[in-house]
């Protein structure tokens, strides 16, 4: 049986909306199981714990790639399956896996179609999409207060253009798993598990044991705007594209800087992010992009 | 060959490994998949594939790979157990190896060059040692 666990708060509540639907779409195929509703900070993980100790095998995340990052660090056996049904206001992870809206999601789930992909990890906490520092952050922080309603979207075009102008380069220091070390000033520094980025070459898999790095040295003010709105074309900026494969990084800076993970804030440098041991089962759609 | 930047950036974003202009990079860079280098490398670059060495970049460094082409600078020997192509800006201070060697009008070498298919062919002169500037393109055929 499933164990959903809802995050009201995803995507600026999203859920309160279509959740008679969706129940009763559930209960239509099947898969109706048990609900639980997130009160606040920490309980994600609080309710993954307790599906777990009930004998749960398969909990799906009502939510987006937040949701999923604490549902991701509470699942602590193996034979645990993660589904989602994606209302966040990142949803990386469904997208890589063919999982487009609630309604596919309901689909997807019905089938169970379950494939091992790998797991990042900063210090002690576990990510499944992407890792970032530099410009990302903001954009994360922006979206979140665009969903959240308390930007609306000129106020948010004003904030990004705002933030372009403004936001400075941050000098980084790299090692590559002790082999080679580079250094560079940063736009943005992205680490993916996986085909999250679509400028990397397709062979990047979240199942290939492997972390990809991507570094933007440096934008002009209205490239950064639309690497922002996500209409920068990369694959034509090269020169000021970086993109390396590695087990392990290394990253130092003269100030500690902030380290996101699945869209949340969870280190700062110096930090060392490497795949972990540990693999996610996760449901997937027949239309992945691995 | 990239003669001109179109090119250079087509080539470039096939690359699985790609380091960019503005970046320093130190120690060995190994990789089975291509390699595209448009900033500075001071070590060692090993790949089953092509390296790409861009306009801007600058390498301090021995290269070893299948096929190798070069349109910024190289201080270091230069083995393409295929092909090594020298487009008209690169600048190759080394000892070179290939299997197929071709250096453009204006390119700059200065070393030993070796055609590794021939090197079983003593009667065959094989290697130059004098710095030059090469103002043809040179192919096995010539020799």
């Amino acid at each position: 049986m499933y164990y959903y666990i809802i995050n009201p708060a995803s995507g600026g509540g999203k859920i309160n909306k279509i959740q008679d639907k969706l129940k009763e779409r559930l209960r239509e195929l099947g898969i109706a199981g048990e609900f639980a509703k997130s009160t606040g900070p920490g309980d994600v993980a609080r309710l993954t714990h307790m599906a777990i100790e009930r004998g749960y095998k398969t909990i799906v995340a009502v939510g987006g790639d937040g949701t999923i990052n604490e549902i991701i660090n509470a699942i602590a056996s193996p034979s645990v399956a993660l589904g989602m049904i994606p209302m966040g206001f990142s949803n990386e992870l469904a997208t890589m896996l063919g999982i487009t809206d609630w309604q596919t999601a309901c689909n997807i789930l019905a089938a169970r179609k379950v494939e091992q992909v790998d797991l990042g990890l900063i210090n002690d906490k576990l990510f499944v999409t992407a890792a970032s520092i530099g410009f990302d952050n903001i954009l994360f922080d922006l979206k979140r207060k665009q969903q959240d309603g308390a930007l609306g979207r000129f106020a948010y075009s004003a904030k990004l253009s705002a933030a372009a102008r403004t936001f400075k380069p941050i000098h980084l220091d790299f090692n590559f798993d002790g082999k080679y070390s580079v250094e560079t000033d940063c736009f943005n520094f992205s680490l993916s598990n996986g085909a999250f980025l679509s400028y990397l070459p397709q062979k990047s898999k979240p199942q290939d044991n492997m972390l990809d790095a991507v570094l933007i040295s440096h934008l002009s003010h209205s490239d950064a705007v639309k690497y922002g709105q996500g209409t920068l074309d990369l694959a034509r900026k090269l020169g000021q594209v970086s993109v390396f494969h590695t087990k392990k990084i290394t990253i130092t800076s003269k100030e500690p800087v902030t380290v996101s993970a699945d869209g949340k804030a969870v280190a700062e440098t110096p930090v060392t992010i490497e795949v972990s041991d540990r693999k996610l089962k996760v449901i997937v759609s027949r239309k992945r992009r691995f | 060959m990239f003669n001109r930047k179109e090119e250079f950036v087509a080539q470039a974003g096939a690359a699985e490994t790609v380091v960019g202009t503005s970046v320093k990079l130190k120690g060995t860079l190994k990789s089975d998949g291509d390699i595209t280098v448009d900033g500075s490398v001071n070590g060692e670059i090993k790949t089953k594939g092509t390296v790409t060495i861009g306009p801007n970049a600058n390498i301090i460094a021995n290269v070893h790979a299948k096929n190798v082409n070069v349109a910024g600078t190289v201080q270091g020997n230069v083995v393409a157990t295929d092909r090594l192509n020298v487009s008209e800006s690169g600048r190759v201070y080394g000892d070179i190896s290939a299997n197929i060697l071709s250096i453009s009008a204006g390119a700059l070498f200065s070393g030993k060059s070796t055609m590794a298919e021939n090197i079983k062919e003593p009667e065959i002169e094989l290697t130059a040692e004098k710095e030059e500037i090469v103002e043809d393109v040179l192919e096995p055929a010539t020799k």
